[in-house]
């Protein structure tokens, strides 16, 4: 079982689109796929039509009294389950606080044999969480939105990590909401592809058809795979396929 | 394709009704529930597919491939749809594990089914339907199916026997009290019978196909009272069916199972014949018989040494050194070539005049009413007294060849003793109904392990020699690489060192199998105080 993380502590990047059409993307290719809405705002658990509701809440999944089985949900697509959201998520950082590192990891230990990826789709901050988080994921998928203010994330991400001891876990970049009109994004674009060796190269564009999945309710794959976004997220797929092998 | 481990999902619940229900009557049964839509109607040819001998009947599970338009898909899962092993787009080609995913998929299709081929049992074609009920959200909590079936044999064309209406309530996970619901709705609605077979076992009732009425494994329900020549029908009679049962198969080399079965049954036939038909059956018949079956014997003894040494092909390639490894190949091309050529030959004897003759005279005689004869006396004496003499006397004759046998004896010798094992061990299966399961079963478990190591040391002899056989024709026929002769040798010297390890272990395995207490078993179970 992989465990994949959309991560960005900024928000308003496209953590979630990415994790929506991951997801879908894995379980069409036959993984056994479970994608877990971390954040309180639950926007995965809407673009699913799940109610972001669970029995008991954050403080018992922390405290292990909560069976993670019981809280899943079905989504309308093969091979693709939900954990949903709760707003008492917005406490994990608290919940986590008295836990070692491992917790999260320990938690999702019973779902080895059911799942073949975890997705998280997580929330924008650097916090106990975060950590949790960067302990159990076998690949950490930042994205990034081309601008000066917004690649820096990833080197404090990174500093995070060497701070935290956390070094070892694989980070992996690709840039979002790209305007291709902009010139300061296809500048960065380009430098920083020619830069960076851990970055990936496809391109989310900036497009209605992602904020459509707020009408549709469904992944940009599934009612428009033949737009650009859904040929990026294809593309984007097929690379952290490649990474998790 | 599933890549990870094999996962438990939601139980599916089926229900058969009447034929003439339909998804509209479903929907509106179903109405109280959320809205409900009929999403679509599609066509669905499904074929599943077993062993001859049902290995997936028997481990409860199912292969069968899933045609909806022009996609098709291979599933594989438990009987009742409850645990899914693997799906993935394509069709079965040969339908040998090989067909199969590499990885976990094909390393359990191989552990059900080894060499047999999957051969496609039924043919079912329905209508589809496919409702879903969704919540406030426009979620889908909850599929429904409903199937109009009808089972074909297989193959195209054939005979359609409509099979009623079946629904399938497939929860979503998370959302099982919508299930339950419907549950209880259609149970209320539509009073479907209790008890739902699933659709591929009823289809193949609908086609006059009973699931696993073949095993290799010979069964056989004697009566202790019975008279010796009347069992000695039974159990020839019920060899026949086997060797018949295989003709097909191994005239068509569907897989190599067919035809080790169907020399199985003739090695039996003429053990029985050997052991159990003297003095019960008149001599002339019996010694026609032996003549007759020895000769179909060998004429597929050329084939079997063939098809076990491509069985073993792998294995034995394997164990040499990697900058080896290919260059073994012309051996198997060649072995190809010769199994082919001899498939031919074994095909045109079973369909040949004097195996068909061989075969329904031997039944004739078997059927014609009664085998008493005043020249046979045991014909009329109680099977089990006569289990109990025989059995006696060839097991007392296999712990005599046994001691004689130390590290010098020739290697006819470990043969002999490994014909006479047979023996004891066809005598042991034939009767096996006449002694207390547990006892006899403890007894053969015994023998077998003891028989392996005979086993091995024999095949390990046979092979070692046919492999120069075989070196000479391939270079009679053709110019040998120096590399392929060489590594052919290395192969022999490999068999060889198992051989010896065979030889080894043979000490140890006839003093497990001699040890008192399996004397005192013996001794027990056929009424020998000491």
């Amino acid at each position: 079982m992989d465990i994949l993380s959309i991560y960005n502590m900024k928000g308003g990047v496209g953590k979630t689109a990415a994790a929506v059409n991951l997801a879908y993307l894995a379980a069409a290719a036959g993984r056994r796929t479970l994608i877990w809405d971390l954040d309180p705002q639950g926007a995965s658990s809407f673009y699913f039509r799940v109610k972001p509701k669970v029995k008991g809440g954050g403080k018992k999944i922390v405290r292990g009294k909560s069976d993670l089985d019981d809280l899943i949900k079905g989504t309308d697509f093969e091979n693709l389950d939900i954990l949903p959201s709760d707003f008492s998520y917005r406490e994990f950082d608290l919940r986590f606080a008295d836990e070692k590192q491992s917790r999260l990891k320990k938690l999702l230990a019973p779902l080895k044999s059911e799942y073949d990826l975890i997705v998280f789709d997580c929330p924008p901050s650097i916090s106990e969480l975060s950590e949790q988080i960067f302990f159990a994921s076998d690949l950490l998928l930042v994205p990034l939105v081309p601008t000066t203010l917004s690649i820096r994330t990833q080197d404090q991400i990174r500093q995070f990590l060497k701070k935290e001891k956390l070094g070892k876990t694989k980070v992996r970049t690709f840039f979002s909401m790209v305007d291709r009109r902009k010139k300061m994004h296809r500048d960065i674009v380009e430098d920083f592809a020619a830069t960076q060796s851990r970055h990936f190269h496809s391109c989310i564009p900036y497009s209605s058809i992602v904020e459509k999945m707020g009408i549709e309710r469904r992944p940009a794959v599934d009612f428009a795979p033949r737009s650009a976004p859904a040929r990026a997220y294809g593309l984007l797929w097929y690379e952290v396929e490649k990474a998790l092998a | 394709m599933s890549r990870g481990s094999i996962i438990s999902i939601l139980k599916k619940y089926s229900y058969n009704l009447d034929e003439k229900e339909n998804p509209i009557a479903v929907a509106a049964c179903l109405k109280k529930l959320g809205s409900v839509f009929i999403e679509s109607e599609n066509p669905v040819t499904e074929v599943f597919f077993d062993t001859f001998d049902w290995r997936l009947f028997n481990a409860q599970e199912l292969i069968f491939t899933c045609t909806r338009g022009r996609a098709s898909e291979v599933q594989i899962c438990d009987t009742g749809g409850d645990r899914i092993i693997a799906t993935f787009p394509g069709a079965l080609r040969s339908g040998f594990a090989v067909d199969f995913p590499e990885g976990h998929v094909r390393n359990f299709v191989t552990a059900r089914i080894d060499v047999r081929r999957l051969l496609p049992r039924l043919r079912l074609v329905s209508r589809q339907s496919a409702i879903t009920v969704r919540d406030s959200e426009e979620k889908i909590v909850l599929r429904i199916s409903v199937r109009r079936c009808r089972a074909h044999s297989p193959g195209s064309g054939g005979d359609a026997f409509p099979m009623g209406t079946y629904l399938t309530v497939e929860p979503v996970r998370g959302y099982n009290k919508v299930a339950a619901a419907a549950r209880a709705l259609i149970e209320s609605h539509f009073h479907p019978p209790a008890d739902c077979a699933p659709r591929h076992i009823e289809g193949l009732h609908a086609i006059g196909v009973t699931p696993g009425d073949y095993s290799s494994r010979l069964s056989l329900d004697l009566n202790p009272a019975m008279g010796a020549a009347d069992a000695a029908r039974f159990i020839h009679l019920t060899l026949l069916d086997t060797m018949v049962r295989n003709e097909d198969g191994t005239a068509r080399n569907l897989d190599p199972e067919f035809l080790h079965d169907f020399r199985v049954a003739i090695r039996r036939t003429r053990s029985a014949l050997g052991q159990l038909d003297k003095a019960v059956l008149p001599a002339t018949i019996v010694a026609k018989a032996k003549e007759d079956f020895r000769w179909v014997g060998r004429q597929t003894n050329a084939m079997r040494d063939l098809d076990v040494y491509l069985i073993d092909y792998p294995a034995l390639q394997a164990r040499l050194h990697d900058s080896y490894k290919a260059h073994l190949e012309p051996f198997r091309d060649h072995l190809a070539a010769r199994s082919q050529k001899e498939a031919r030959r074994v095909a045109n004897m079973i369909r040949g005049r004097r195996y068909r003759q061989i075969r329904d005279d031997w039944r004739a005689y078997l059927t014609k009413g009664t085998l008493a004869d005043p020249s046979a006396p045991d014909a009329d004496t109680p099977v089990k007294a006569l289990a109990d003499r025989r059995l006696w006397k060839t097991y007392r004759r296999v712990m005599k060849d046994g001691k004689a046998i130390d590290d010098n004896s020739p290697a006819e010798a470990l043969h002999n003793l490994r014909i006479h094992c047979k023996k004891l061990r066809y005598l042991l299966e034939f009767f096996q109904s006449l002694y207390p399961a547990k006892e006899i079963g403890g007894l053969i478990k015994s023998l077998k392990t003891f028989q392996n190591v005979l086993g091995d040391f024999q095949d390990a002899e046979i092979q070692s020699q046919a492999i120069l056989g075989f070196g000479r024709d391939m270079a009679a026929e053709m110019a040998v690489p120096v590399e392929t002769q060489m590594a052919m040798g290395m192969v022999a010297e490999s068999i060889l060192l198992r051989q010896q390890v065979a030889r080894d272990a043979f000490g140890y395995r006839f003093d497990a199998f001699s040890r008192p207490a399996v004397k005192a078993s013996f001794r027990t179970l056929l009424n020998r105080p000491e």
